[in-house]
């Protein structure tokens, strides 16, 4: 079955472009274009399904390699470069003898082969080496691709489904679901790439497709320029990755992920202060990593990206899309751990994006942005384990947080729909006897995002805490252990506020009666434009634009399904009381629920290994024996190999070096291996084994201090929302600049808008008058002294020259003219006179001689 | 061809009645009576024809050009010049200069005609080997041989004879060519001659000018152009 | 002056031989070839004369006329002279005569056409105030 892998991303391609090209054009029924959406994704994700289970469940001669689909056919000769100059890292290359390496592969080029590519001369300092740049369009079914796959079919599935009855009423369902199939398409490309270029094309991909969905109400500025900033910064991080990947084609000769960490895990690690070629390629690709996951400071994109309807807000930024950077992060995670200084780096941007969001989003009043903040932070949490070299926990947390934040956010979108297009949680409360499917599902993710035992976020965010604390790879362990343990603090606080505020406590929304006239002409005038976005305002929201008095809320063709679910007819006054949503939102929300609650259990860690028995139970169903063989081990400078090696011919050998080498990222289990990253200072894991001498020990004592972390966050959101309400008002009073600072989100746009918006503004500004003054002056200056010139040159000919040849005229005129009129009388006989008279010369001068004799005679005789 | 006896006196008469009439045909104030000295001149010079042998031509002179020509200038006289003589103290010369310039011109030719025949008639006479006189008594005598006339009083020539055989045997081009002359000539008078309502029955003007004298005189609209 | 006049008279009309009168008479009696000539070009220098300075047009035309009769004559004169000196082509004289004459008749006929046009369009016969050509 994991040769049918290639049909996953086609198949929502299909459904989008059915949808897209003939759902207006042919007046699709909702009915149909849902079917044909949720129908594409389910097939998509059934054949994952089974692809991932025959790869790595019976027995697939490939596991734990990658199986790219090139090796039964499938793959399209996308780009044939030709020799490309491989000439960056040639110190490092030369250390590692790659030469000799690049020979053999000469010497097995056919004769033919060798003919047809011939080295291009390069003006090097070294000779040049060449490599045979050949990018092709294949897929990769490997572990990592495997687990993202999953994720983005499955939890899609349920998004999908939950659309169809969100969206139900909207004119643009069809456009709505071909871009969340092309989404889907992008995103799959994206996971299953087995190349770099692939990669950039599904990233580019799901930005535009983020771009398309966050701008869905199109005619609302808000939206507009939501989706305008979410693609720009997304583009900033892009530039990141482009140099990335040209880097790294130019290092490595290659693309393809086999070529480029086959060569990769041979090269020296770059210990901190050492900036190598591979430092340079981590910087590119962490750069890109922001700019889609939203880490400081590219993260100003997320919370507007909550213009977009809810399910695109809960598929692409909580579920996919933004795990799009832990995805690349993890697959290069060879280059990445070769690289400590950006390790180090990639934590601590983590560790303080996560505290910096977490600390926003406790004073947000709009459902969706506090939700948004969150996820902020929880990427935080992601990098933070990436950054300390626990790359299999970051793609757990990746799952667990898809699992949980997708069902809050779906959650939302049902107490939204509820609440008749209501995101302001001031105006919410009680709503827990009205929407008990949402609330129950909800309360699940609450306690998974928490970190409450046996939750899925529990296991994952206690893991990325541990191995902060414990790390050897990077230096600053403890703080970063110490800053994820407060934003973790912060994160069971707002999200038990959300929950007082929204599901808990009296029915605020009785008193302040959602959609009303005025904050209707409010929302009205903001889409024009005219009014300013108020942060104190009652917020706007994701509903379609309205007229005041104008109906608001998603039309219901059910009017009994109406009434039914408002139990109660009379007491109807104007205000519509907020309901359950259809059967098509809650079933996902229920399916998302129960992932969150036992979803976790795929990673139960060593820590437990007294209950379970191992020290990672389940087989290649354990999320971090199904990883490990796509992440390096820098002490063995191998892959890893799963740590039940009990398939597989290769697995034996390789079992023999996993043994006395551990990984250093588990390197505190038990045994304090010497790493190539040296000494990287206090260490607190170490630090606190060495108080209690058993290590187990010293794992409960952090997985406590993280359960106490949480029930203590919990607590005091109870305590300041439902026990005594007067607290959050007393305590922003007291931390005033920090609540200010928090209300306004750290006044990181208003600095950006300062910094980098007016500032390129003034210089386009600037140039502009350079080009219209100076450059348009020369221009228009030209034509000028061209039109002075030719005036000139007009005045000459006019008065000079044809003065000349005017006066000469005169005079001939002068001259001749009154000779000529003369001659012409008009008179005939003047004529016949001037005949004769000619007639007598003529003949006069015919006899001359003889006239002249007969004159010369007769005057002779005279005299 | 030298003349004598009672030639010469004829000559002497006619010649200068054909002076003296062609000087009043050009300072005649009428113009009738400037045609009708002009025929005086034609008989005249007529009459020096036939002294000098030509009868033929002498006819010719008389019925074409008297008959014909002058005839004509009558009429055209009496079409276009009736009114001309009322006003009666017309200048019939015209300007001072152009008179004394053609009298110049006309005294200083005659000097010329005079020495020249004066000169050039004895050089001429010299190069003929026959005595002038001795060869017009030989033509006296051969015009005695030719035959008399009926009346007994003249002699029949042979000059027609003479004029015919060259004519028609070594003219007979120019003979012909002078036909079409005289054809073109009738044509050309004709379509000259013809007023404007002629010419539109005829259907000979050209639209536009049509159009212009329509507008002058409405009349010829109505006029039917004859088409075959 | 009229010192000048008669020895040019006497010179023109000299004669070798006899006395002044004797060959004036002689020649007188004895009209020759030479006298028809000057008839001749009296005719025709009063011809000129007249179509110069006549203002009526009828009467220029009938100048013409006189000097294609002067031309006849002439052509006349020499074909009678030719006869008696012995000349095998003396009678073409005549026949010359014959085409002045009748070119003469064909031009007296296009010009009085003309004339008559002339007088239809500008209603004069004095060719002065006929100056159409006048610049």
């Amino acid at each position: 079955m994991y040769k049918y892998i290639w049909l996953v991303p086609l198949l929502p391609l299909i459904g989008a472009a059915i949808n897209g090209l003939l759902g207006r054009k042919f007046r699709f029924s909702e009915q149909l274009i849902g079917g044909i959406a949720v129908g594409s994704v389910a097939l998509a994700f059934l054949i994952s399904v089974a692809a991932v289970y025959s790869y790595g469940f019976s027995g697939h001669p490939h596991w734990p390699n990658a199986y790219l689909t090139s090796q039964d056919g499938f793959s399209f000769n996308w780009i044939p470069g030709g020799a490309v100059s491989v000439n960056q890292g040639s110190a490092a290359r030369r250390d590692m003898d790659l030469e000799k390496q690049i020979a053999e592969r000469e010497a097995s080029m056919t004769p033919e082969e060798r003919a047809e590519h011939k080295p291009q001369a390069y003006m090097t300092v070294d000779p040049p080496r060449y490599a045979l740049l050949n990018i092709e369009w294949s897929y990769q079914l490997d572990p990592l691709s495997a687990v993202f796959m999953l994720i983005v079919t499955g939890v899609g599935l349920c998004i999908f489904i939950f659309a169809t009855g969100y969206m139900h009423g909207e004119t643009g369902f069809y456009r709505f679901f071909a871009y969340m199939g092309l989404f889907m398409f992008a995103m799959l490309v994206l996971v299953m790439g087995s190349n770099f270029l692939m990669m950039f094309v599904g990233w580019e991909g799901v930005g535009l497709c983020s771009y398309l969905l966050i701008g869905y109400y199109f005619d609302r500025q808000e939206a507009a320029n939501a989706s305008r900033k979410a693609f720009i910064t997304n583009r900033i991080g892009d530039f990141g990755f482009a140099l990335a990947i040209f880097g790294i084609i130019a290092t490595f000769g290659s693309a393809q992920y086999t070529e480029v960490f086959n060569q990769a895990k041979s090269y020296p690690i770059e210990l901190l202060g050492h900036w190598g070629v591979l430092s340079w390629i981590s910087l590119g690709l962490f750069i890109g990593a922001c700019g889609k996951s939203a880490q400081l400071p590219l993260h100003v994109w997320l919370p507007d990206a909550m213009a977009g309807p809810t399910p695109v807000s809960a598929l692409i930024h909580a579920a996919t899309m933004v795990t799009a950077g832990l995805y690349m992060v993890t697959r290069t995670n060879v280059i990445f751990q070769h690289s400590q200084t950006m390790l180090l780096v990639v934590a601590l941007i983590g560790m303080a994006t996560a505290i910096f969001a977490a600390i926003i989003g406790i004073t947000q009043n709009d459902i969706k942005k506090v939700l948004a903040y969150s996820t902020v932070s929880q990427l935080g949490f992601m990098f933070m384990a990436a950054g300390v070299g626990a790359f299999v926990i970051s793609i757990f947390h990746v799952m667990t947080h898809a699992f949980f934040k997708a069902l809050m956010f779906l959650g939302a979108g049902s107490v939204i729909h509820g609440m008749h297009h209501e995101q302001d949680m001031r105006r919410m409360g009680g709503l827990k006897k009205y929407m008990p499917y949402t609330y129950w599902t909800f309360f699940a993710g609450w306690l998974a995002i928490c970190g409450i035992i046996p939750f899925s976020g529990f296991w994952s965010k206690d893991e990325i805490l541990w191995n902060a604390a414990s790390t050897t790879q990077i230096p600053l362990g403890w703080l970063v252990w110490l800053v994820g343990t407060i934003a973790a603090t912060c994160t069971a606080f707002y999200m038990t506020r959300l929950m007082a505020m929204t599901f808990w406590g009296k029915e605020r929304f009785l008193e302040h009666p959602a959609g009303g006239e005025a904050d209707e002409a409010h929302a009205s005038a903001y889409d024009k434009g005219a009014a300013p976005h108020d942060a104190a305002a009652w917020s706007a929201g994701d509903r379609p634009r309205h007229e005041p008095g104008e109906h608001v809320g998603p039309v219901h063709e059910d009017v009994a399904h109406h009434v039914a679910t408002h139990g109660h007819g009379a007491g109807h006054h104007g205000a519509h009381l907020p309901h359950e949503s259809p059967r098509s939102m809650w079933v996902p929300l229920v399916v998302l629920a129960v992932l969150a609650t036992i979803g976790g259990l795929i990673g139960i860690g060593p820590a437990f290994e007294s209950v379970t028995g191992s020290k990672h139970p389940g087989g290649n169903l354990n999320i971090s024996n199904w990883l490990a063989p796509i992440v390096w081990n820098p002490v063995t400078r191998e892959f890893n190999v799963p740590h039940d090696a009990s398939h597989g011919a290769e697995a034996a050998p390789a079992a023999e070096h996993a043994a006395p080498a551990p990984a250093p990222s588990e390197g505190g289990h038990g045994e304090f291996v010497a790493t190539p990253y040296g000494d990287t200072g206090f260490n607190l894991a170490h630090a606190v084994d060495n108080v209690t001498h058993k290590h187990s020990l010293t794992e409960w004592t952090f997985i406590l201090i993280s359960l106490l972390v949480a029930g203590i966050g919990m607590v005091l959101g109870w305590l300041f929302y439902r026990k005594s309400p007067r607290l959050p008002d007393i305590w922003a009073q007291r931390l005033r600049p920090l609540y200010a600072a928090s209300y306004n989100k750290f006044w990181v746009d208003e600095f950006y808008g300062w910094a980098i918006t007016r500032r390129v503004m003034d210089a386009a500004r600037g140039v502009f008058a350079f080009d219209s003054r100076i450059v348009d002056g020369i221009v228009n200056g030209l034509a000028t002294v061209s039109r002075g010139f030719s005036l000139v040159v007009g005045a000459v000919d006019k008065y000079f020259v044809d003065g000349i040849v005017n006066t000469i005229a005169a005079f001939i005129k002068r001259l001749m003219s009154p000779l000529l009129r003369a001659a012409q009388t008009g008179f005939t006989q003047n004529y016949a006179l001037v005949m004769v008279l000619g007639l007598m010369v003529a003949v006069a001068l015919f006899f001359a001689g003889d006239i002249a004799r007969a004159l010369k005679q007769m005057l002779g005789a005279a005299m | 061809m030298t003349l004598s006896g009672y030639e010469a006196l004829f000559f002497w008469i006619f010649a200068l009645a054909a002076i003296f009439a062609g000087l009043l045909t050009v300072m005649a104030r009428n113009a009738v009576h400037s045609a009708l000295f002009l025929i005086s001149s034609l008989v005249s010079v007529a009459a020096l024809f036939v002294l000098s042998g030509a009868e033929f031509i002498a006819g010719v002179q008389i019925l074409v050009y008297v008959g014909g020509v002058m005839v004509l200038f009558l009429f055209v006289i009496m079409l276009v010049n009736v009114g001309a003589e009322e006003k009666g103290s017309e200048e019939i010369f015209n300007n001072q200069r152009q008179v004394t310039a053609s009298l110049i011109f006309c005294l200083l030719l005659v000097g010329g005609v005079l020495y020249a025949v004066s000169q050039g008639f004895p050089a001429l006479q010299a190069k003929n080997k026959t005595d002038p006189l001795a060869a017009a008594a030989e033509q006296v005598a051969r015009d005695r041989s030719l035959a008399k006339g009926a009346t007994g009083t003249s002699r029949i020539t042979a000059d027609t004879e003479h004029i015919g055989n060259n004519l028609y045997r070594y003219a007979s081009l120019p003979f012909e060519i002078a036909s079409v002359l005289l054809l073109v000539a009738i044509i050309g008078s004709v379509m000259l001659a013809r007023t404007l309502r002629q010419e539109v029955s005829a259907d000979d003007v050209d639209p536009e000018t049509l159009q212009e004298e329509i507008a002058l005189d409405p009349e010829l609209a109505k006029l039917e152009p004859r088409s075959e | 002056m009229l010192n000048f006049f008669i020895p040019i008279l006497a010179f023109l009309f000299q004669q070798e031989g006899q006395g002044r009168f004797t060959r004036t008479w002689e020649a007188a009696a004895h009209p020759d070839l030479s006298k028809f000539l000057v008839i001749g070009a009296l005719l025709f220098i009063i011809g000129v004369a007249g179509v110069l300075t006549r203002r009526n047009i009828i009467v220029i035309f009938m100048s013409i006329e006189l000097i294609l009769n002067a031309a006849n004559l002439n052509f006349i004169a020499f074909s009678r002279y030719l006869q008696e000196t012995g000349n095998v082509n003396a009678v073409a004289g005549q026949i010359f005569a014959v085409f002045v004459i009748v070119v003469a008749a064909a031009e007296a006929a296009i010009g009085l056409g003309i004339v008559i046009a002339l007088y239809r369009n500008k209603e004069t016969i004095w060719v002065d105030e006929i100056d159409l050509l006048k610049w």
